[in-house]
């Protein structure tokens, strides 16, 4: 625990004392007396302020590559089934294969986990969720990026970004949906072009919903729509139908900038 | 000894002749090398490492993790180095690493001779610089009486349960619904975790706490702040007479305060 300072010149430690008894909880503000006025509230994780979304984005948290093939999906208990997860033969959570993480039961089974280790809030900068699909899903079949769901193991609530795959593994009719306790609204819908092997990136920030994609280091925006029924939560991942292969889950607060 | 090195020497011939029959000369396995890790920075590093195709198509990619299980590849799909006969240099940036962390790593080459890998070695992540990341936070509320910022107030925040009200967003700031000694606090309804990278809770003091006794609190890591009793960590700045501060670091459980650190502040309107 350290508090700092700044009247001008940079933050400087004015206290500094040993303590781990929390690590996780709300923040806010006090006051004894009527006189004091407090402007530019900030609170969030403590992240290297960066250029520009390309930049944010690129930083965002590496959680699991899904290389080690896993079945079901466990991650040493970083992940939990999503309650909508509908698995016949307890592959709730899908599995990772060799050629990356994909559902175990055919469509239209769906299979899907939320990263339960740490959720994210979206304090000014913004929160993602990103994923690579290196085996598209197949004609009708689709993967899911999930942000902002308060209680994935019980309630389906949150933001979805679905992508479904027209069939070319390249063309995805895509849908940003709100859903409610169980209850879905489609905020927007876009058609987008992704190359094979691009990172699809879902991000909440402000009001804004949006939709990135990105071959290397330079992402670009595909898809914007406007909710702000949520802004913080779990992240996560659903598909339906055992062919795509997603790698490389990222997930988190975005770096400022 | 010269019994022993003949017989070494025997076998290292029979295991290549038995080498020229089983693997034709096309099929020379490729050369790894693992080179440095440099432009290390709390979440990013670039690796480098050098391929030699040995003459046929070679790929290659890097591995990395917190031990040597590895667990991470980059590129995701493997880089092209070639089919070249001298070594080629490749490198790769890593991002989205956890700051203050070991990573080992090693680079791969794949071809047609062989799956080689290079050494293992490590790099250990930059811790940040939590100076620059205060600084370079984004505003959660800016508590200046804008429509937003009271729609926010309104819809995200609400009262301490020790306070006797939530406080006032106005357009010089948030202050407090009465005059001292009656304590007005709020909390933003969302919950941060620490994930690896550290948390951070700021404010700019607009106007200070003038008068002895009087104070403005942060806090973070409250697991129940509608609760009528503390807990969490606070930081306190208490006005003094004579117009100095007392900044106080303090854990607070079940309402009672069980770890305090204090040092005098005189500096009025600092953040």
């Amino acid at each position: 625990m350290r508090a700092w300072t700044n009247t001008g010149s940079g933050f400087k430690t004015l206290l500094s004392v040993s303590n781990s008894a929390l690590s996780s909880g709300k923040t806010g503000i006090e006051a004894a007396g009527n006189i004091a006025r407090l402007t530019k509230f900030k609170a969030g994780a403590l992240l290297t302020p960066v250029a520009n979304n390309s930049e944010s984005l690129a930083a965002l948290t590496l959680r699991d590559a899904f290389l080690t093939p896993q079945s079901p999906l466990s991650g040493g208990g970083a992940w939990g089934a999503l309650a909508w997860d509908n698995s016949p033969d307890g592959h709730n959570t899908g599995q990772v294969y060799t050629t990356g993480w994909g559902p175990a039961n055919p469509a239209p089974t769906v299979n899907g986990a939320y990263w339960q280790k740490a959720a994210f809030a979206d304090t000014g900068a913004g929160t993602a969720v990103s994923a690579i699909p290196m085996v598209p899903p197949g004609a009708t079949r689709s993967f899911s990026l999930w942000l902002d769901m308060p209680s994935p193991g019980s309630l389906k609530s949150g933001y979805e970004a679905r992508f479904v795959d027209n069939g070319s593994g390249q063309f995805y009719e895509t849908t940003i949906s709100k859903w409610q306790a169980g209850v879905k609204t489609a905020v927007g819908a876009a058609s987008i072009l992704a190359a094979p092997t691009t990172r699809f990136a879902f991000v909440d920030k402000g009001s804004s919903l949006t939709i990135w994609l990105a071959q290397e280091a330079s992402y670009f925006q595909v898809a914007s729509v406007t909710d702000s029924a949520f802004n913080s939560g779990y992240a996560g991942i659903e598909a339906s139908g055992n062919v795509v292969r997603l790698r490389d889950f990222r997930a988190g607060p975005l770096a400022p900038f | 000894m010269n019994r022993i090195s003949r017989l070494t020497a025997l076998i290292g011939m029979v295991a290549c002749a038995l080498c020229a029959f089983a693997a034709p000369a096309s099929a020379i396995p490729p050369e790894a090398t693992t080179g440095s890790a440099t432009e290390i920075k709390d979440t990013k590093a670039t690796l480098s490492g050098t391929i030699n195709p040995q003459g046929k198509p070679t790929n290659y990619r890097f591995e990395y993790g917190p031990t040597t299980s590895y667990g991470f590849n980059a590129p995701v799909q493997p880089g092209n180095a070639g089919e070249g006969t001298t070594s080629v240099s490749v490198s790769k940036p890593l991002t989205g690493l956890t700051p203050a962390t070991t990573y080992h790593y090693r680079i791969i080459a794949l071809g047609e001779g062989g799956t080689v890998p290079g050494l293992d070695k490590t790099f250990t992540t930059a811790a940040t610089d939590p100076a620059a990341a205060l600084g370079g936070m984004a505003t959660t509320e800016p508590f200046d009486g804008s429509s937003t910022s009271l729609a926010n107030f309104s819809a995200r925040w609400a009262s301490l349960g020790w306070a006797t009200a939530k406080g006032e967003d106005t357009a010089t700031g948030w202050r407090a619904s009465a005059e001292y000694p009656s304590v007005s606090g709020a909390y933003l309804n969302q919950t941060l975790t620490d994930a690896g990278q550290g948390l951070g809770v700021s404010t700019t003091m607009a106007a200070t706490p003038a008068g002895e006794g009087r104070y403005i609190s942060l806090w973070l890591d409250m697991s129940n702040p509608s609760a009528a009793s503390r807990a969490g960590y606070e930081l306190r700045l208490a006005a003094e007479a004579g117009g100095n501060y007392k900044a106080s670091l303090v854990l607070w459980a079940g309402g009672s305060c069980n770890h305090a650190r204090y040092s005098e502040l005189g500096c009025a309107g600092s953040r």
